[in-house]
């Protein structure tokens, strides 16, 4: 019997128990990550299959056209509208952005009532009912505040606040009112043009940031970009008029360091030479408007505004050589003074003698602000507040218990509106002061339209269901259910969505060519809209308004008031990415800061980052210094956008707001809220501050990173900073004025050719060994392993070309590459550590700022996959590695964190995981629910302790080459598009396969103004920069 | 003649002879007198040093569980304390292996007095050192990823990165080190084993005698054993230095790509490791009252050493500096003045005057014979040798091409343990050792001592 025992039982249980302590002491539980397939799979959804919906942007009053990305049922992703005529494609930081106000954290659950200090959660059922009972009993005194509303939703709100007996009031802080103001005066049409840099050959901006915040801000980079494109005369011009270097202004040849508040007078000025030296066209008005200018003259002008006399002449001059293809531009919060509407009507006048308007300044497309209330009826609307005149106010879509100073009463004569209903989907600073929540759907979660400029109809659809943990409901349904509940009956539709439908029979009957009402509609959601060919509104010089000079002002510094790139008027703060966007100006995050010039700094004894003090009529502020060449060193600047006392997590408590220096003051002519002119005292404060700077270090140090060519040279055909000057700093050796670009290798294959050399071509001398003969290292066969290791069958190289000259340091590309590629978003402290996780970055850096020739480069600076990469050499485990596709890859998996590719990145590429910012246990995690629904699922969530970078967007290239596969054809160029070169409004990047010579990257890569950064280091990168032409000027500055 | 003393002895013509009387089995008596169950100053060190090494252990938990996030590390300074800790450890453990065998080739006898300490040294060094690049990953459980280890998902390290090199250095010197002075120890230990008591210590010392009978054959053996592994090792002292200098000299960051960087390491290596066995010494031949046995000429001879390693380090900076100053390169230009007169300058100063400055001194005999000077000149040799590789490492990445990216490194509490910690855990073995091992090479001082005659008949 016991032979039938193979074991014996005590060998058994020994064997047991080794099975059991190595299964317990080798293996860690494996990380609890599960994949649950569909039970009952959608009809309309494929897993893995990105479905794009076309919509509009509803982050500013422009609303640019946009496709959303949706997967598996999630907006994961904004880009701009190729086809839609606002946009072309581009789209901003902040309009990106909009997918964190979705997925905001903070956003309010679901109905709430006021219950002392705190809130009570209730149904929708309880509050419709309740809100509507006041509705009805108020008879009429209902107050309707809302932001600008165009299109359906406009006409619903005005129908429904006429059958409520409501007043409807549309309040945007950034109004355009001095524009409107000023284009009624002299042209006899309230409306803000369409401004064609296209066709302009100069532009000077009296302190526009029409690349920031004014106008239509991504058409107009668009157009910009295009008039600083080479051109036959080299590329346009732009001059910037104003005491404070803005990021448009940064973007200028030269910079004309003003008097804050006299830029009037320099446009005068101009005019006065233009006519008085009859440059411009010949014009029936001049003898009117010579007289109105008669006053400015360049003496009088020098002595209003510091520009010396001969800088006046030349100027007018300069402008007036392109007399009809130049532009003077003014308008927007930054010259929003006591005399802004004089301002621009002064700028006006300036174009019109040159003879601009009609060819650079149109009236074909203006934006639509019908129905936006000035500020002179948004303060009677504040007035009869405060008498009581209302028993009910509905808010939504604005906060101007944020975004209006505190001299305007706003929140005071809120609070006596007996009851106080906000409409807004997340609790910011006026829905806090409210009584009754009832929040609404996000827009990219809800049906609803746009008419934001003329001749151009905007559908905006959701691209997802509405977010299940946030019980909200559409501003027009909310507005339909409150007017049942409350007895009030109108024509509208039965949902917001009937009605919209309903509204837009008008568009149907001019558009739709025959096609039933129903296709029209699924076509024109499909599109996006519809639009058509504005003609343009030819204007005459309509009147002149007599001009004042500016009135001599007092006080220590003159306070500017800056709108912010990131947060326009404050209503982008509460998403993570743009607080950790830096501004691009000083390259700070997550903050408010004062910016003054360093010599103030001096004599008030602060260093950078020191505390100071800004004390006006109004109130004084305690902020971080930071010191910037680009200001007048009787200027202060403080920028707009931070200071939230309520709006979720994000925006709350930090900084300080700008509007509470702002003391008591509108524009003259046309009753705007002034936000500059105030004069401010300066003093060291004493708080601890945290300025938290992503990039310090501003200066180059000659190194030669954002490279220039002047103009000369570029029409000379010669070559950019190489050529110019012999004796170079990086020790590149071949000074005779030759080439020192090797050309990259771009077609695959171990027998490659050499490629052409020019006659007489030295390869420098990093690239030769030592010992050996320069024909034999330069033999194709003995080149480096990593060009030579492509594999026998790759087709491709991807590479990028990055024109410095269209780059204005917008950083829209910057939000698109964290959208796309589940970037963390780590916070100041960690920021100014150095520990950003950003895998594009603008740097910034300031070669010559200090008034006159103006030389501000940005560099947008990414992972350079270079075809000698330092990083790859460096990698013990072959986590980054050459691809057979040129790419630089970084296997996530593999990486063990030595770190040593980023210490030996020159381009500093690369961000490691300081922590784990996946992992929902801990505190450092990024993602907090329902931000988390945003991340891209074809991009891995890195953990702790691996390296990541740039990757080219590699799931881009293979979802093209997918694509172009499964249609049985060869990919076409321009199909794939990173993030970056997506998103570029401006269309700086161009991505693209460097072995097909008949792509856009390959004539870029190979054409003028070409260059790698750090040549020198012969790391051949795939990424090849073209230079920033650079204007010569005259002016040597005068600060 | 029944009492002899070295002194009357002439080895080689060497003076090396301890001035008190040393007879066969006053040495013995001596160096296994250490051997001994430890009195209340062995213990209250020991269990200070256990306290600071669970501090330490404590940050490298939180470096695990948190990550390295929790250190100073950032962009573009991704090493500092962690690699500085690593090449002074490395740096350290190379006296041992050029004292027991390089100057064993060369015949440097006064070597047989202070070698058995060098060596322990050298194997603690190695495995204090061995700790760095294992815990400075981002994800230390996946260290063993380093090894050419043979996997179904057919990965393979690269061995183009010198952090690949790194690793059969360090490994190989491991092994070598720890090998040679297990070989030495054979005869001592078995004098020890025929002495000792306690029958765990009497297995531990039979263990580490090899069977050891001291018959004539096994003498034979051993010496042959001791030249060959000699002979070994020797080249190890430059090589691995060489690699450890690589990590640097092959990445192309400014103020690393340089040439130098080999021979300037294993100078500095030399350096820091004799400093250390000065330091070492100093204190135990106070402590164990072993003057005779480390005589004065002993650790004179070291401080000449000292003084030729330290001209050869004051000589690579200004080689540093000079080729900074005649290269083309602006950005090496920039580093290099950054260095002395940046944001780290101090550390800067306090290198170049532990390591160059300070030991002028000793070109004073009077210097190089005084143990209290002698002392303080080693902790300030530590000191600086600790200062050029955290200057080497962090000024030079501070630095780097892009100005965009220049944030300055500041070191963290987390760090601060690391450095501390690492010390603890050197001492922690030297401890044990001098109270385990013999600590001085019975077998090789008594090939200096007479034999013993026969009484006259």
């Amino acid at each position: 019997m016991s032979d039938s025992v193979v074991f014996s039982r005590r060998d058994f249980l020994k064997l047991v128990g080794v099975g059991v302590a190595g299964a317990a002491a080798g293996c860690a539980k494996p990380p609890a990550d599960k994949l649950y397939p569909y039970l009952v799979a959608p009809d309309d959804i494929l897993p893995g299959v990105p479905y794009h919906y076309a919509s509009t942007c509803r982050e500013c009053p422009v609303g640019c056209g946009i496709v959303v990305r949706a997967r598996e049922g999630r907006a994961i992703k904004i880009e701009g509208n190729p086809k839609h005529p606002i946009g072309q494609g581009g789209l901003c930081a902040r309009g990106q952005s909009g997918l964190q106000g979705l997925y905001d954290p903070d956003r309010v659950k679901s109905p709430m009532v006021r219950n002392g200090a705190t809130w009570k959660n209730v149904t929708w059922d309880e509050a419709i009912a309740m809100v509507g009972e006041k509705l009805a009993a108020a008879k009429g005194k209902t107050l309707l505040l809302t932001g600008l509303e165009s299109g359906s939703t406009r006409a619903l709100a005005s129908e429904w606040a006429a059958a409520a007996g409501a007043r409807l009031v549309m309040w945007e802080p950034f109004g355009y009112e001095a524009v409107k103001a000023a284009n009624a005066k002299t042209f006899g049409l309230a409306s803000v043009p369409r401004y064609a840099f296209e066709n302009a050959r100069c532009v000077v901006s009296f302190g526009t940031d029409f690349l920031e915040t004014f106008g239509q801000p991504v058409s107009q980079a668009r157009g910009f970009a295009a008039m600083r494109a080479k051109h036959e005369d080299g590329a346009g011009h732009f001059i910037s008029v104003e005491p404070r270097l803005s990021l448009t202004g940064a973007n200028a040849d030269e910079w004309v360091a003003i008097k804050p508040g006299a830029e009037l007078s320099l446009a005068l000025g101009m005019a006065h030479v233009i006519l008085n030296e009859n440059l411009g066209p010949a014009l029936g008005e001049r003898g009117a408007m010579l007289s109105a200018v008669s006053a400015f003259t360049p003496e009088a002008v020098a002595a209003q505004t510091d520009v010396k006399a001969e800088d006046v002449q030349r100027l007018a001059r300069l402008f007036a050589k392109s007399s009809g293809k130049s532009l003077a531009i003014a308008g927007g919060i930054a010259t929003q003074g006591p005399n802004a509407t004089a301002l621009v009507a002064a700028v006006n006048l300036l174009n019109y003698a040159a003879g601009n308007v009609g060819s650079t300044v149109l009236f074909d497309r203006p934006l639509n602000l019908d129905g936006l209330a000035s500020y002179a009826e948004f303060a009677a609307i504040v007035a009869e507040m405060a008498n009581g005149a209302f028993d009910v106010a509905f808010v939504h879509g604005t906060n101007p218990a944020y975004s209006t100073p505190a001299w305007t009463k706003f929140a005071d004569s809120f609070g006596k509106v007996g009851f106080k209903v906000s409409l807004s989907g997340t609790l910011d600073e006026t829905a806090a002061l409210c009584d009754v929540i009832l929040p609404s759907a996000h827009a990219l979660e809800s049906w609803g339209d746009a008419q934001s400029a003329k001749g151009v109809w905007s559908l905006q659809q959701p691209s997802m269901r509405p977010l299940p943990m946030f019980d909200s409901r559409p501003f027009g349904d909310t507005l339909i259910t409150l007017a049942t509940a409350a007895n009030v009956t109108g024509a509208w539709g039965a949902t917001a969505f009937d009605d919209l439908k309903a509204r837009w029979k008008a568009q149907h009957a001019r558009f739709g060519n025959g096609r039933s009402f129903d296709l029209f509609w699924d076509e024109t959601v499909a599109a996006g809209g519809v639009w058509e060919d504005a003609a343009n509104t030819s204007v005459r010089w309509a009147g002149t308004p007599a001009f004042a000079a500016p009135a001599a002002a007092e006080g220590d510094f003159a306070l500017v008031v800056t709108p912010s790139n990131n947060f326009y008027d404050g209503r982008g703060a509460n998403k993570p990415w743009l607080q950790e966007l830096p501004d691009m100006t000083s390259k700070a995050v997550w903050g408010s800061w004062a910016e003054i010039h360093p010599e103030t700094a001096k004599k008030l004894g602060v260093k950078s980052g020191d505390a100071i003090v800004i004390e006006t009529s109004a109130g004084k502020v305690e902020v971080p210094a930071y010191l910037y060449s680009g200001i007048r060193k009787d200027t202060v600047a403080l920028g707009l956008g931070q200071g939230h006392t309520a709006y979720g997590r994000y925006a709350q408590a930090r900084g300080v707001n700008a509007l509470a220096l702002l003391p008591e003051g509108t524009d003259a002519a046309s009753g705007a809220l002034a936000y500059q002119g105030a004069r401010a005292k300066l003093s060291r404060g004493s708080k601890a501050m945290g300025l938290y700077l992503q990039q310090a270090e501003k200066n180059q140090h000659e190194r030669e990173l954002a490279q220039v060519i002047p103009v000369a040279a570029l029409l000379a055909g010669g070559h950019g900073e190489h050529g110019a000057h012999a004796g170079h700093s990086l020790g590149r050796l071949t000074e005779k004025g030759g080439i020192l670009s090797e050309e990259v290798q771009t077609k695959p294959g171990k027998y490659t050719e050499p490629l052409a050399r020019p006659e007489g071509y030295v390869p420098p001398a990093h690239s030769l060994s030592a010992f050996e003969p320069k024909e034999k290292v330069r033999h194709p066969k003995s080149e480096p392993v990593s060009e030579g290791s492509y594999g026998k069958n790759a087709k491709h190289r991807w590479a990028m070309a990055i024109d410095l000259n269209a780059c204005n340091g917008c950083a829209a590309c910057v939000v698109a590459c964290y959208a796309e590629n589940n970037i963390p978003v780590v916070g100041p402290e960690l920021i100014k550590k150095g520990r950003e996780m950003a895998w594009i970055r603008i740097d910034r850096f300031e070669d010559k700022l200090d008034g006159g020739a103006n030389d501000v480069r940005f560099l947008p600076s990414m992972c350079q996959h270079c075809s000698d990469a330092p990083c790859e050499m460096v990698c013990p485990v072959y986590a980054t590695y050459h691809t057979s596709e040129g790419l630089n890859g970084q296997v996530y998996n593999r990486c063990v964190g030595t770190r040593y590719c980023s210490n030996n990145c020159p381009y500093k590429a690369r961000s490691f995981n300081w922590f784990d910012y996946s992992a929902p246990e801990k505190t450092t995690f990024a993602f907090p629910e329902p931000l988390n629904w945003q991340l891209n699922p074809d991009v891995t969530v890195r953990s702790k302790g691996v390296m990541e970078k740039c990757t080219m967007c590699v799931q881009r290239i293979l979802e093209g080459k997918g694509n172009a596969r499964d249609e049985k054809r060869e990919l076409r160029d321009g199909e794939i598009q990173t993030a970056c070169s997506q998103s570029c409004p401006t269309q700086a990047i161009t991505f693209g396969d460097l072995a097909d010579p008949a792509s856009a990257v390959h004539a870029k890569s190979y054409g003028e103004r070409k260059y790698w950064v750090l040549e020198e280091l012969h790391t051949r990168p795939g990424v090849t920069y073209l230079q920033k032409i650079q204007r010569e000027t005259t002016n040597e500055g005068h600060a | 003649m029944s009492s002899t003393t070295l002194k009357n002895i002439a080895v080689d013509g060497v003076n090396d002879v301890p001035d008190r009387p040393v007879t066969q089995k006053s040495l013995n008596d001596d160096v296994l007198s250490m051997v001994a169950w430890p009195g209340k100053v062995w213990w209250a060190l020991f269990l200070f040093d256990l306290v600071v090494l669970a501090v330490a252990l404590a940050a490298v938990r939180n470096l695990i569980v948190h990550g390295w996030g929790v250190s100073g590390f950032m962009r573009p300074v991704m090493w500092a304390v962690d690699i500085t800790n690593f090449v002074f450890w490395v740096g350290i453990a190379h006296c041992g292996t050029l004292v027991s065998a390089v100057l064993f080739l060369f015949r440097s006898h006064f070597r047989r007095a202070v070698y058995r300490i060098a060596e322990a040294m050298t194997v603690f060094g190695v495995l204090t050192a061995a700790m760095f690049p294992a815990i400075h990953t981002g994800r230390p459980w996946f260290d063993y990823w380093l090894f050419p280890y043979p996997n179904q998902r057919q990965l393979w390290t690269n061995i183009r990165s010198p952090l690949e090199w790194d690793v059969f250095a360090v490994n190989t010197y491991l092994t070598v080190s720890s090998i040679f002075f297990l070989v030495g120890l054979i005869p001592d230990c078995a004098a020890a084993r025929d002495r000792a008591k306690h029958p765990i210590l009497k297995l531990i010392y039979t263990i580490f005698s090899f069977g050891w009978t001291g018959a004539n054959y096994q003498w034979k053996h051993f010496y042959g054993a001791y030249l060959f592994f000699a002979a070994l090792a020797t080249p190890l002292v430059f090589s691995v230095h060489s690699v450890v200098s690589w990590d640097f000299a092959m990445a192309q960051t400014p103020g690393w790509h340089s040439t130098l960087f080999a021979p300037y390491f294993v100078a500095g290596a030399i350096f820091s490791g004799v400093g250390m066995v000065i330091f070492l010494l100093v204190i135990i031949r106070k402590g164990f009252g072993l003057q005779h046995l480390v005589t004065i000429d002993h650790m004179e001879k070291l401080a000449k050493l000292v003084l030729l390693t330290s001209c050869m380090v004051g000589y690579s900076y200004l080689t540093e500096f000079f080729m900074a100053w005649y290269g083309p390169s602006a950005a090496e230009r920039d580093v290099f003045w950054f260095r002395a007169t940046g944001h780290y300058w101090w550390a800067f100063w306090i290198m170049f005057s532990c390591n160059v400055i300070f030991p002028m001194s000793l070109w004073f005999k009077s210097v190089r014979r005084n143990m209290t000077a002698l002392l303080v000149l080693s902790i300030f040799v530590n000191i600086g040798m600790w200062f050029e590789r955290f200057v080497i490492i962090v000024t030079s990445l501070t630095r780097t091409f892009n100005p965009a990216n220049w944030f300055y490194y500041r070191i963290s509490i987390t760090e601060l343990a690391l450095i501390v910690g690492s010390f603890a855990w050197f001492f922690m073995f030297f401890l044990v050792f001098v109270r385990v091992l013999p600590a001085f090479s019975i077998a090789e001082i008594k090939e200096t001592l007479p034999m013993p005659k026969r009484r006259a008949h």
